[in-house]
């Protein structure tokens, strides 16, 4: 980590959730990887603290989903990102906004969406994942985005060495619940902490039928479509907080502690919910894998002998 | 009443600049018990590495837990000691990645394989941190007269880039006693086996020159010893004793054939004197000389640098006369890919052979092979992409009864290989809370 020859790229996103608890994970998660697509950021790593391997499989799909055929577009070289998963916490229930998406099937009969999580060792340890990330960040330049319990961070703080690498990696932690906020910095968080407050702008469901209906599939509208009505986003504002720091839709309270609370500009929340329905319903923008592709030895084709 | 006499652990055959340890002997046991080694299992460490990456596709087997059916390629020559193994799936070292110093994944991956850091891209200023097996050396190694033997088979510098910007240093060691100092290997057989059963230390070129017009086997100078000690020990100890002896002598035939063949082959490459042309008999002198100082208790603690990392080392006895690592940037061609497994094999074949050898020596009531760890590996799986995730990782040996063979463990994806370094120290008796970038103790070696 002692050079640094090249400019420094976009922000890297480490992004924590109990995915499938809330549909606004989903939305969240739709909207990072809309930011990642318009090169505002780069999601670096993904993880749950939902105990359920159905949870890190919604992960991976939305991941395939963005990043197409290659997942290295996560920006990682020549490797696909795992996705990082609590598993020491309680077993919840599978939700329909888990199930819904993984069991959608094709006319034919196949899964919509694939995936390659079966089994708890398809998944990383979700604080070993996020302390790796914040190794290949350059210094202040990465944010971490937390929509759920804080059990992965808290998990984290306890690794050697973790908060003076996090001191100098780490720009700001935007928590989506204010509880989340007060048990990191209880535990030590050593950058400043942004906790989303109350927000009553609502997601519409409307764009089922209208943006999300020129894909011909999305795993995050078919979560949307189980839950089935406008879903709140506080996810949301942290996800672009976190990226877009100094949009005029957001504005900060006096920090208490290490932690200012994240409201929004009652005169920007119109501009606010069309810019989370433009980046949720983005479409993949699909990269070149950076390593050298596999060579595919052409056929020459055959050759009729010469008649003699 | 019982009046058994113990003979001391420590009991040497002494001659002119000549000591040489012993293996357990039954008369070393505490009366009443022929099988309780006095002190305890003494359980050793070795890490033995291969450079380059190892082609996973005829590594890994197909299935988790016990071994069934055939093995993959690479691994058939472990076959007969496939119940003395475990594969260790999708451990990674994370310190291994540019993590933003960009090129020279040779050079990172060998310098954190022990060590767990990240070395700083130099080739001026090094610096990496302690190794596992140095932090082992510096306890256990009180107990033996070698804290730790640095064994390798390629002559290779010290100093100067080895690959894009990192030291030589990185590259072509594996033990670091400190932050700045590495531990280069020994490749000279003969300056080892000096070590072993001289002074402690290898002859300088006068000293090695006049022993040579004089030329006699070390268990010349200690014969009287030898022949007091035979008189205190029974039978099945006598006959120990003459085996182990002849594998010392052995040793010593083998060191001179291979120096007497340098006289009339040129290897094509550089090498110190002793060192044989043939890599196939160079890994066996080695080996055998870490066989004899596991047997004698002279170390518990080997690393083993197979050929330096990044090397184009060709492999002409196989009819290989293309580089290692131009072969593994192979862009998946049939033909490279093929050299390449065929390297992987003939590397594997020449452990097993050692293997084979530590399983075959009785101690206690195991064997020198259940009494060790033997981690062979590689700081990159895929030579070709340069990964550093689910490196290739076979543990050997019983640990002392405290690992099960026979199996594949797959464990979650980016777990630290630092972590399995914390489960084999905790088995040396060594418990430190931390160790590079671990996140804890890999779990489940010692479950059927």
């Amino acid at each position: 980590m002692q050079l640094n020859r090249q400019n420094k790229p976009s922000l890297g996103v480490i992004f924590d959730s109990d995915v499938g608890s809330r549909v606004e994970t989903a939305l969240a998660l739709a909207v990072l990887y809309g930011l990642d697509g318009k090169n505002e950021c780069r999601v670096v790593s993904i993880s749950s603290t939902r105990t359920s391997l159905l949870s890190a499989a919604f992960c991976e799909v939305v991941g395939r989903f963005y990043a197409g055929a290659v997942s290295a577009a996560f920006g990682a070289f020549a490797r696909t990102l795992p996705v990082g998963l609590a598993a020491d916490g309680k077993i919840p229930g599978d939700t329909p906004l888990l199930t819904g998406p993984l069991s959608r099937v094709n006319p034919d009969g196949t899964k919509t969406y694939q995936h390659g999580i079966e089994k708890l060792i398809d998944t990383a340890e979700a604080h070993g994942l996020i302390r790796n990330a914040f190794t290949a960040q350059h210094d202040q330049n990465a944010a971490v985005v937390l929509a759920g319990p804080p059990t992965n961070l808290l998990k984290v703080l306890t690794l050697p060495g973790a908060k003076e690498l996090i001191a100098v990696k780490v720009k700001v932690l935007v928590c989506s619940t204010a509880l989340a906020a007060k048990e990191l910095e209880a535990a030590g968080w050593p950058t400043p902490i942004v906790a989303v407050g109350k927000t009553d702008v609502l997601f519409p469901v409307a764009t089922l039928e209208k943006e999300f209906a020129a894909f011909p599939a999305h795993p995050v509208a078919d979560a949307l479509k189980a839950f089935g009505k406008d879903a709140p986003t506080g996810e949301l504002a942290a996800v672009l907080y976190a990226v877009r720091p100094t949009d005029k839709a957001f504005v900060l309270s006096e920090p208490v502690g290490t932690i200012r609370q994240l409201m929004l500009e009652p005169t920007e929340k119109e501009r606010l919910l069309s810019n989370y329905v433009e980046l949720a319903t983005a479409k993949p923008v699909v990269r070149q894998p950076r390593f050298r592709r596999p060579v595919v030895e052409e056929k020459k084709p055959e050759v009729p002998p010469a008649k003699p | 009443m019982i009046t058994k006499k113990t003979l001391s652990r420590r009991t040497m055959l002494r001659g002119a600049g000549t000591a040489i340890a012993l293996p357990f002997f039954d008369a070393m046991a505490p009366a009443m018990n022929s099988s309780t080694i006095p002190g305890g299992k003494p359980v050793r460490m070795a890490f033995v590495y291969v450079p380059n990456g190892i082609d996973m596709r005829h590594w890994t087997p197909k299935d988790d837990g016990a071994f069934t059916g055939e093995l993959p390629k690479i691994l058939k020559p472990m076959d007969a000691m496939r119940q003395d193994f475990t594969i260790l799936s999708n451990l990674t070292q994370n310190n291994g990645r540019a993590l933003l110093d960009g090129a020279g994944d040779h050079g990172r991956c060998c310098g954190a394989y022990l060590t767990g850091v990240q070395p700083r891209k130099s080739f001026v200023d090094i610096k990496a941190g302690i190794s596992c097996d140095q932090i082992v050396a510096n306890e256990a190694g009180k107990l033996t007269r070698f804290p730790s033997l640095e064994v390798g088979l390629e002559d290779a510098r010290q100093a100067g880039d080895c690959d894009s910007g990192y030291s030589c240093a990185y590259t072509n060691n594996l033990a670091w006693r400190s932050e700045t100092q590495p531990l280069p290997p020994v490749l000279d057989p003969r300056a080892l086996f000096e070590r072993l059963f001289g002074k402690g230390a290898a002859l300088n070129p006068e000293e090695r020159a006049r022993q040579n017009k004089y030329r006699r086997s070390i268990l010349d100078f200690v014969t009287g010893d030898t022949k007091k000690l035979q008189g205190d020990l029974g039978p099945t100890d006598r006959r120990k004793l003459d085996e182990y002896l002849s594998s010392i002598r052995e040793i010593e035939r083998q060191l001179e054939k291979a120096e007497k063949d340098n006289a009339q082959v040129n290897p094509g490459m550089p090498k110190p004197y002793g060192v044989p042309a043939d890599f196939a008999e160079h890994f066996r002198l080695m080996s055998d000389m870490i066989t004899v100082a596991f047997q004698a208790d002279m170390s518990r603690v080997v690393t083993f640098l197979v050929t330096r990392e990044g090397t184009s080392r060709p492999y002409r006895e196989i009819g290989i006369p293309d580089g290692h690592h131009p072969l593994t940037h192979h862009m998946n061609k049939q033909d490279l890919l093929d050299k390449v497994t065929r390297i992987n094999e003939y590397h594997m074949v020449q452990f097993a052979k050692w293997i084979e050898k530590l399983k075959s020596i009785k101690e206690g009531d195991s064997t020198i092979l259940g009494n060790s760890m033997i981690v062979y590996g590689a700081g990159l799986s895929d030579g070709n992409r340069h990964t550093h995730e689910n490196l290739p990782v076979m543990l050997v040996g019983g640990g002392g009864d405290s690992i099960k063979g026979g199996r594949r463990i797959t464990y979650r994806k980016e777990t630290p290989i630092s972590n399995l370094y914390l489960a084999m120290m905790d088995r040396m008796n060594v418990k430190i809370e931390h160790f590079g970038d671990a996140t804890g103790r890999i779990d489940g070696l010692n479950l059927a």
